[in-house]
């Protein structure tokens, strides 16, 4: 990479030099607009990315927690008449059928049915414990333990009495897991989405814009300065009607302007040199090549002077 | 802060004393001892006996009909409460103050009398699905002799089984079981006799000594009565 920088520099420094750095395009270099453009569009994609990632993890952590919450709650609700009656019948067959309907849910590390008695009717714990990490305390912590008193109607003489107990714990390591599961998915997506996007951009503005304009420039860095109207005007196509294409037209009409200019000083020059009647050098340019020549041989004025005889 | 809430904590406890002072019997359906009729009143041998003793010692108690685990765990473990009509087994002796006997209860098995089984004892069952309740005493008793009992929550509900064909052999009181083919218009079989149980009223420890002597009392009274009336 340095090499060619250097080449860059050396080769712009000789204007003669119709070769350019830019000549056949061999993919980005340091500091090259391609390179620049590309390092941005990844930084903002992945700033983007970031922050639309963030939100979405705490949205998704919202969501996931007020689910929870309300599928337990629902699952609470449906399960406590059965509950009741198991805790009012004192029925610790039906008890135990529904703590374990309720433990089949992989969520759930324990339940507990209880009579008003405060004794077990059915307990359900699931034997591997995991691991409460600080993750697990600040996303589940406080809707891990759920529970509610069955409430049994026994007549219409008599007030609902509370029969019984029914309590639940979550298992916040596999709620942890699922939430992870879920992030990771997530926050690759995002990463991955982010990353086509910017290449499809790169690769956009590379197509669209920057290679038009290495070929413009391209085209400058081969002209010649005597001979500007020659210039190898780029066809761009595509951008005839475009600012690109303005562009290389208001090139061409400057250095168009210009070999006119140069054209006509040289037609003047000409004009003032040669005497007009008999075709032959004038005083002025005498004056001019005296004065030239005196500069250049100093050391023999005569050899002016001998000069000065082809004027005669 | 803290003797403002010892304070109501005391008060709350003597209130809740003195409403539970008032005795709560409860008892099941077991028909022709207790059940309740049509309008919900209950009633029952055993029942218009426990009545009359409490009228005659001038003691007022609530009664309640529940399930028979129900009840029975209510008056085992609640203050002031006491079940009937109560088998009196020795597991069960330390665990109440007792009053009885009220009426005594044969334990016999049936079948439907369309089975035509014939089984003469208890060891004749094992082959077969006996239907019994949670917490009662003659099922325990059964199960206690190795044959597996499957439990209902009531009395009514196993002669429903039985009549659908999810039982083989009911065990029960025998004129638990005579009174409800009755009134269910079943026509059951009774195989046989296997023990006889007089049946008491069984009482929380909270419950004063000195209030169920008075009614031990009113209930001889009531027995040596009905004795000297059928003399």
């Amino acid at each position: 990479m340095p090499c060619i920088v250097i080449c860059r520099r050396t080769c712009s420094d000789d204007p003669t030099s119709p070769i350019s750095s830019f000549g056949p395009w061999r993919g980005p270099k340091k500091g090259s607009l391609t390179t620049k453009q590309a390092l941005l569009t990844l930084l903002i994609a992945m700033l983007i990315s970031s922050v639309a990632g963030s939100i979405e993890l705490l949205s998704h952590a919202t969501n996931m927690r007020q689910e929870t919450e309300q599928r337990i709650q629902q699952q609470l609700a449906v399960v406590n008449g059965a509950a009741a009656e198991a805790a009012f019948q004192l029925n610790p067959d039906l008890a135990h059928q529904i703590a374990y309907g309720l433990f089949s849910d992989s969520e759930v590390a324990w339940v507990s049915i209880r009579d008003d008695f405060g004794r077990s009717l059915a307990e359900y714990e699931s034997p591997e414990q995991a691991d409460s990490t600080w993750l697990s305390q600040y996303l589940f912590g406080d809707i891990l333990h759920h529970q509610t008193d069955l409430a049994y109607y026994m007549g219409s003489d008599m007030p609902e009495a509370v029969v019984g107990k029914i309590e639940l714990m979550l298992a916040e390591g596999y709620l942890t897991q699922q939430f992870l599961a879920r992030i990771y998915t997530v926050v690759g997506v995002s990463i991955l989405e982010a990353f086509i996007l910017s290449i499809l951009v790169i690769a956009f503005f590379h197509l669209f814009i920057t290679r038009p304009l290495l070929k413009v420039h391209a085209a400058i860095t081969q002209t010649d300065p005597n001979q500007p109207g020659q210039w190898p005007k780029p066809a761009l196509r595509g951008h005839q009607h475009d600012e690109l294409g303005h562009l290389v037209d208001s090139l061409d009409h400057l250095l168009k302007a210009f070999q006119q200019g140069l054209e006509q000083r040289d037609q003047l020059h000409h004009l003032s040199n040669i005497d007009g009647l008999t075709g032959v050098a004038n005083r002025r340019h005498f004056d001019e090549f005296y004065q030239r020549h005196w500069h250049l041989g100093t050391a023999n004025p005569a050899a002016a002077i001998g000069d000065f005889y082809r004027y005669r | 802060m803290l003797c403002l809430w010892l304070a109501s904590g005391a008060n709350v406890e003597a209130y809740a004393s003195d409403t539970l002072a008032t005795l709560t019997f409860i008892t099941e359906e077991y028909p022709p001892f207790n059940y309740a009729d049509y309008q919900g009143q209950i009633i029952g041998s055993a029942t218009l006996l426990l009545r009359d003793a409490l009228r005659q010692a001038g003691i007022e108690a609530h009664f309640r009909l529940l399930p028979w685990a129900r009840a029975y765990t209510e008056a085992r473990l609640r203050d002031h409460h006491c079940v009937y009509s109560t088998t009196r087994t020795p597991e069960r002796e330390a665990l109440f103050h007792w009053v009885g006997p009220l009426v005594v209860n044969e334990w016999a098995a049936f079948s439907l009398a369309e089975r035509e089984l014939s089984i003469a004892s208890l060891s004749g069952l094992h082959a077969w699905r006996v239907g019994s309740f949670r917490e009662d005493a003659v099922g325990d008793y059964v199960a206690s002799r190795g044959i597996s009992v499957l439990l209902a929550p009531s009395e009514r509900d196993n002669i429903l089984r039985l009549e659908a064909g999810l039982l083989d052999v009911i065990v029960t009181g025998k004129a638990t079981g005579e009174f409800m083919a009755q009134e269910q218009n079943i026509a059951l079989a009774h195989l046989f006799t296997f023990h006889r149980a007089p049946l008491y009223l069984a009482c929380h420890p909270s419950v004063s000594e000195a209030l169920l002597a008075r009614l031990q009392t009113q209930l001889d009274a009531l027995h040596s009565d009905m004795q000297k009336d059928m003399q």
